[in-house]
């Protein structure tokens, strides 16, 4: 899948993903948001590397994972506690509501997430691609602007594919006006049977969203009937 | 060669539907056995370390596991021991031990658990014993975390 598990597995994501779909236009639009910031995912999984190598210890999730608050919310019992609480709500509140509100964009998935950084590298050796024919392109740019995890961009126009942050989400390809934009299977000539590439892509998407989601989803509905019907989720 | 590379990908595309069917519910099977070739281990941080010593008091038993002092090179000035006690059915009220951390047939500390409540007071008996770091019950034992000065840094 490379860095398809953004898009089609990662729960995280999910919350960047629904507020960035909730109001119709973006406040801050893509012209004011420098294009610099891809590379903070890619300074902060480096980082983090060398941080939890050193102090032997896991620093993001200890200091910087923005979904603490909602997978482990600790007691505010220690000084030390409540900073790292602030942090992590801080994190949320800001890169996983408000700014992907203002911007309809993925920001915590595509300018933080040092995870998303790790799997962009998998993206060079993963057989399935997004590409765009050069032949059908009419640079109206609405790939670019629509990219919720600022994958596209002029250079990507040019060279015919996304950059390797690419979470083969597919919103370039259903907004394109002229087709252009398919999944692609490396080693296949580039006007290869779009439509079989995406099948071959979408079974195992699927799969992977299904196994994923369909037991938490499954458990989570338990858990609401136990509450409304015994008065506790345990 | 084209056509060799095309027909290539279209396998490796195909087998990712299959691949994904035994990764994701096979993992709970096969990644622990992967994962032991590889020789990597949990890292005593989290598993406490080795148990270097058990007393059996009967009903129940005293898990002593190294002290834990391990960083990326050598050795770290502060480090930890924990004392497990299971079977948590099993345990007395309330708990009263002298613990020998360093295996030297002296105790080094006495701990006493309250094992309903999990209410603990340490007392240190020498002076590279600091402080009691927590008291948990995971998975059907009592378990203390004390934390240490690392006694082969000592400087006299």
């Amino acid at each position: 899948m490379g860095r398809g598990w953004c898009s089609w597995g990662c729960f995280y994501g999910g919350w960047d993903e629904f507020f960035s779909r909730l109001r119709k236009k973006p406040v801050i639009k893509d012209k004011q948001i420098d294009r610099r910031w891809i590379y903070l995912p890619f300074a902060v999984l480096l980082a983090i590397v060398l941080l939890s190598a050193i102090a032997f210890s896991p620093i993001y999730c200890e200091w910087l994972c923005p979904f603490k608050i909602i997978t482990e919310f600790q007691a505010p019992a220690t000084i030390l506690a409540i900073v790292q609480i602030a942090i992590f709500v801080v994190l949320f509140i800001g890169l996983v509501i408000v700014l992907p509100l203002l911007t309809k964009r993925r920001i915590q998935c595509g300018l933080f997430c040092p995870f998303g950084a790790m799997q962009s590298f998998l993206n060079k050796i993963n057989i399935f691609e997004v590409r765009i024919d050069p032949d059908k392109c009419s640079q109206c740019q609405r790939c670019i602007r629509e990219c919720p995890t600022f994958s596209m961009d002029e250079s990507s126009l040019e060279s015919g594919k996304p950059l390797m942050t690419c979470t083969k989400c597919a919103q370039c390809i259903d907004t394109c006006p002229k087709g252009a934009i398919s999944y692609h299977i490396k080693g296949t000539p580039l006007k290869a049977s779009p439509a079989v590439a995406r099948a071959l892509f979408l079974y195992p998407a699927f799969l992977l969203m299904s196994i994923i989601g369909l037991g938490t989803v499954g458990m989570g509905l338990w858990r609401i009937l136990k509450l409304i019907t015994t008065g506790s989720m345990l | 060669m084209a056509k060799i590379k095309s027909i290539l990908g279209y396998i490796v595309a195909t087998l990712s539907t299959l691949i994904m069917l035994a990764t994701v519910p096979g993992v709970m099977f096969f990644a622990e056995p992967l994962i032991s070739v590889t020789g990597l281990t949990i890292s005593p941080k989290y598993s406490g370390g080795e148990v270097v010593r058990t007393i059996d008091h009967g009903a129940y038993q005293t898990q002593v596991h190294r002290m834990v002092f391990d960083a990326l090179i050598g050795e770290r000035k502060e480090g930890f021991i924990q004392v497990n006690w299971t079977p948590l059915d099993r345990l007395p009220a309330r708990i009263d031990e002298e613990i020998d951390a360093d295996g030297d047939g002296q105790a080094d500390f006495r701990v006493e658990v309250d094992t309903a409540n999990k209410e603990t007071t340490l007392t240190p008996y020498v002076s590279w014993v600091l402080r009691l770091e927590g008291t948990y019950k995971p998975e059907g034992s009592l378990m203390i975390r004390v934390r240490l000065r690392n006694p082969s840094q000592i400087t006299r």
